[in-house]
């Protein structure tokens, strides 16, 4: 009767329990499944092109989600990421069709110092003002798409006003014209630094510990609003980065369009990849795979001739599914997330 | 710090590394700490012991930095200071350990030791420095805790050992262990005193808070016996006894604090528990409550009280017993069960569970009978109002109107607009948990007598209370529970105490000192 084994939830192996907690086996499972499916049913999917118009909208999301992983870790939430998106890629399309600025590379610089202003005053709605970040960053979101709208007076920037090297970036790499243009390189980029920041920077072990435990936190001496601020700034810049590979990518800037619904593919890209929405637990790895399954799903249903609706369908179906299947892990398991 | 002359350990024992002096703490007008003064000296284990509410861990938090004092002075070395947060604690060499770990789960052991501190190489963090650190801090602590691993999956013994090597690694001298042993098993609280002799070795200063008296006696020098916030004894273990300390507990003479009830004849047997028994929780548990009759239930946090009241109330489902409400035997399978059947749970914590804060007083008031008071689930709002100032008015609610919302109201009035809720009901049997926790005196003395009045309209009372004299001066029969086993009864004639802590805390009752 005292038995205490018999009280305990049943444990698999330690091993085991890794290889199921570890959201990485799995995802990447899915993955080759959809890849074979679909290129065995449309062989045009492996292709130079198709493959690299993959790679270049995956990589646009790398860089969004990069941002989005490090708020979701605080245990807050950025939603505000396609309209930052839009604004800042609007604002430096319009820098370069009046011929404010002819550097494209400056012009990526301000893009993603104007991102970071506008992540910053998110953070500061968060931190100084108390205001629930789900909330703060849905504000945002929509003033920020009214004010790309208000900059652009409703009109699109087209490719001849953009400089000629900028839509270059999604078609030439460091390998030549090949599948791996230099959009994905930057995106690379971006999730080695950020992996190296949450792996092996102080920084980046403090924002772990103001999402998993902010009390505890406060009690160590971690600055927790200083942690929050900075993450929702460099969400921002992320999200300024992203502005200017979208405009790479299609060659014009739509007010309406550019960024629009990032922020729900970035955060589904997320939470697929493990990041848990109670802060403190994920990784860059993870979330590089939940973009590539993400990215890959929407490719594949497009070439396989799926409306554009039952995409939106097929992400909200992702999130749950990896939401659901992560609770009954944990209460099966023992293992991570919830509480 | 180092006068020419003295060895460190020897100025160190004649300076304690940390006191207290003239400390006053004011919670919302109430005084917790009065005049209270501690010493800590290197190498010794100090024992601060008290009933719930004496102001133990306000003390003790109050030195950890938690708590800024409403006045006094502390000193670190013999020299006055100020310790505004727990991180100047920590900076000043006092470590607060709490009876729940504040960890970090889903960090290793290694980075909740130097989280925020990592060693590190060239701007990038030593993972490898790290690992090797907290091997040796847990090393010699004498843990056997794989610095690797995840703390979700750590025992709370564990999670202890893991704040402790965190402290140390940050030079920690004084270790405040607030009700440290509250949650272990007999052989992690071994374990937990070898650690802290192996510090008391190595010169820190140890305060140990705690209710079990044979802990106290076998692992602590002195002991600083409170009691409604005043230091009323500092004895040294070995001159003293268990019977003492607790005489010294108890103090005041309990019964002139609270009219006795009004002696009325005991009706019928209203709530009979049989056998109730929930693994985790409690076992084996068996009473009854007659109507008029109130019935205390006293006991250590954490020995099942809250629990069992929970079970009766159909919040969780016990795994085995019998209930039997008013003669007749009932399966209660959730709340609703439960009032239909005239039981009523007035629960601990009124913020989470007992109050819909940011609504009216009469909203609150009326929660429990919006049934009877709809129809057709159109809810008579009118009716309503004028019923629930109707009860206000009798429990003397102090407000403006009942549509004040109730975050307003002080915590006194607060528990009478819950008490009132459940009035309304017309129950035949009431659980109150805690119903004076974290009130004033003068709002206390009203609830008690609402109670008593129950009781006399021929309720059923069963009160759970952590307060002693409470208890003793409302009850008919006091009922004790520990470690999830109901372990004594006493009748008005036989309950002191004396004899209530001595089972509530595990000892064989002082024949002496009774009465």
């Amino acid at each position: 009767m005292e038995s205490t084994v018999v009280s305990q939830p049943p444990m698999l192996p330690a091993a085991m329990r890794r290889v199921i907690a570890a959201r990485e086996l799995p995802i990447l499972i899915v993955l080759v499944l959809i890849v074979a499916f679909t290129a065995v049913t449309e062989p045009r999917f492996l292709s130079t092109d198709s493959t690299r118009s993959i790679l270049v909208s995956i990589a646009l999301l790398v860089v969004l989600a990069m941002g989005e992983t490090l708020v979701l870790l605080t245990r807050g939430v950025d939603v505000s990421i396609g309209s930052m998106t839009g604004l800042a890629g609007m604002t430096i399309g319009i820098l370069f069709r009046d011929q404010y600025v002819e550097n494209v590379y400056l012009g990526t610089l301000l893009g993603i110092l104007l991102g970071a202003a506008l992540g910053a005053v998110n953070g500061l709605l968060v931190t100084l003002c108390r205001v629930p970040p789900i909330i703060a960053t849905l504000g945002t979101m929509g003033v920020y798409r009214g004010l790309t709208f208000v900059v652009s007076a409703g009109r699109q920037v087209d490719e001849y006003q953009l400089p000629p090297g900028l839509a270059g970036w999604s078609v030439r790499g460091p390998f030549g014209q090949g599948v791996v243009p230099w959009v994905v390189v930057a995106a690379l980029g971006v999730a080695g630094m950020t992996a190296v920041l949450l792996r092996f920077t102080r920084i980046g072990r403090r924002v772990y510990a103001v999402g998993g435990n902010p009390e505890a936190a406060r009690l160590r001496g971690i600055a927790v609003g200083r942690v929050t601020f900075g993450v929702y700034v460099f969400s921002g810049a992320t999200a300024g980065l992203a502005g200017m590979l979208y405009a790479s990518r299609l060659g014009a800037i739509n007010p309406e369009a550019i960024g629009s619904g990032m922020e729900l593919m970035a955060i589904a890209a997320c939470v697929v990849g493990g990041v848990s929405i109670f802060g403190g637990s994920g990784t860059v790895l993870g979330v590089l795979l939940g973009c590539l399954l993400l990215g890959t799903i929407e490719t594949a249903l497009a070439v396989l001739g799926v409306a554009d609706a039952w995409q939106k369908v097929a992400y909200g179906g992702a999130i749950l599914l990896a939401v659901v299947a992560d609770g009954i892990a944990a209460r099966r398991w023992g293992g991570s997330s919830s509480a | 710090m180092t006068t020419a002359g003295a060895t460190p350990i020897a100025e160190d024992r004649l300076i304690p590394l940390v006191s207290g002096e003239k400390l006053w703490k004011n919670f919302g007008g109430n005084d917790v700490l009065k005049d209270a003064g501690i010493e800590l000296r290197a190498g010794e284990i100090h024992a601060i012991v008290g009933e719930n509410g004496a102001g133990k861990s306000t003390l003790a938090k109050i030195i950890g930095g938690a708590h800024t004092p409403t006045r006094g002075v502390v000193r670190v070395r013999g020299a006055v200071t100020t310790i505004p947060n727990p991180r100047s604690a920590i900076a000043q060499g006092i470590a607060l350990i709490h009876q729940e770990p504040l960890t970090f789960p889903d960090l290793s052991v290694a980075e909740n030791i130097f989280v925020g501190r990592q060693p590190t190489r060239l701007g990038r963090i030593d993972w490898t420095t790290m690992r090797r650190d907290a091997t040796a801090l847990l090393g010699r602590l004498g843990a056997r805790i794989d610095p690797r691993a995840a703390i979700r999956g750590l025992s709370v013994a564990d999670q202890q050992m893991v704040e402790m090597a965190a402290a140390l690694s940050q030079h920690a001298r004084v270790f405040l262990l607030d009700e440290t042993t509250a949650s272990l098993t007999p052989t992690e609280v071994k374990e937990l005193f070898r650690v802290m002799r192996q510090l008391q070795s190595e010169g820190a200063a140890l305060a140990f808070i705690g209710h079990r008296m044979e802990e106290i006696f076998e692992i602590c020098d002195r002991i600083t016996v409170m009691r409604d916030g005043e230091i009323v004894a500092r004895l040294l273990t070995r001159e003293t006894s268990i019977p003492e300390v607790l005489r010294l507990m108890v103090g005041r003479p309990i019964e002139a604090m609270f009219a006795k009830t009004v002696e009325h004849a005991l009706g019928p047997a209203m709530l009979e528990v049989r056998a109730l028994s929930r693994r985790g929780e409690f076992r084996d548990v068996s009473f009854t409550v007659h109507a008029g009759e109130i019935v205390g239930l006293a006991g250590l946090v954490g020995a099942g009280r809250t629990e069992v009241a929970r079970a009766i109330f159909g919040v969780s489902r016990p795994d085995a017993g019998e209930l039997r409400v008013n003669g007749a035997a009932v399966t209660i399978r959730s709340p609703r069960d439960a009032m239909r059947l005239g039981v009523a749970l007035v629960p601990e914590d009124r913020q989470h569970h007992g109050l819909l804060m940011p609504n009216a007083i009469w909203r609150n008031a009326t929660l429990a009978v919006i049934r009877r008071l709809s129809r057709f689930t159109w809810l008579r709002n009118g009716s309503a109002r004028r019923q629930a100032a109707d009860y206000a008015a009798r429990l003397r609610v102090k407000c403006r109107d009942v549509r004040q919302p109730v975050r307003e109201l002080s915590g006194g009035n607060q528990q009478k607009v819950v008490l009132g809720k459940w009035l309304m009901t017309n129950p035949r049997v009431i659980i109150l948990d805690e119903p004076t926790r974290g009130i004033d005196v003068g709002a206390k003395a009203e609830v008690h007598r609402l109670i008593a009045d129950l009781a006399a309209s021929g309720v059923a009372v069963l009160l759970i209370s952590s307060e002693l004299p409470e208890v003793m001066g409302m009850s008919d029969r006091v009922l004790v529970m520990r470690e999830g086993r109901l372990v004594g009864e006493f009748d008005r004639a036989t309950a002191t105490a004396e004899r209530v802590i001595a089972a509530a805390t595990g000892q064989a009752p002082p024949a002496a000192t009774a009465a």
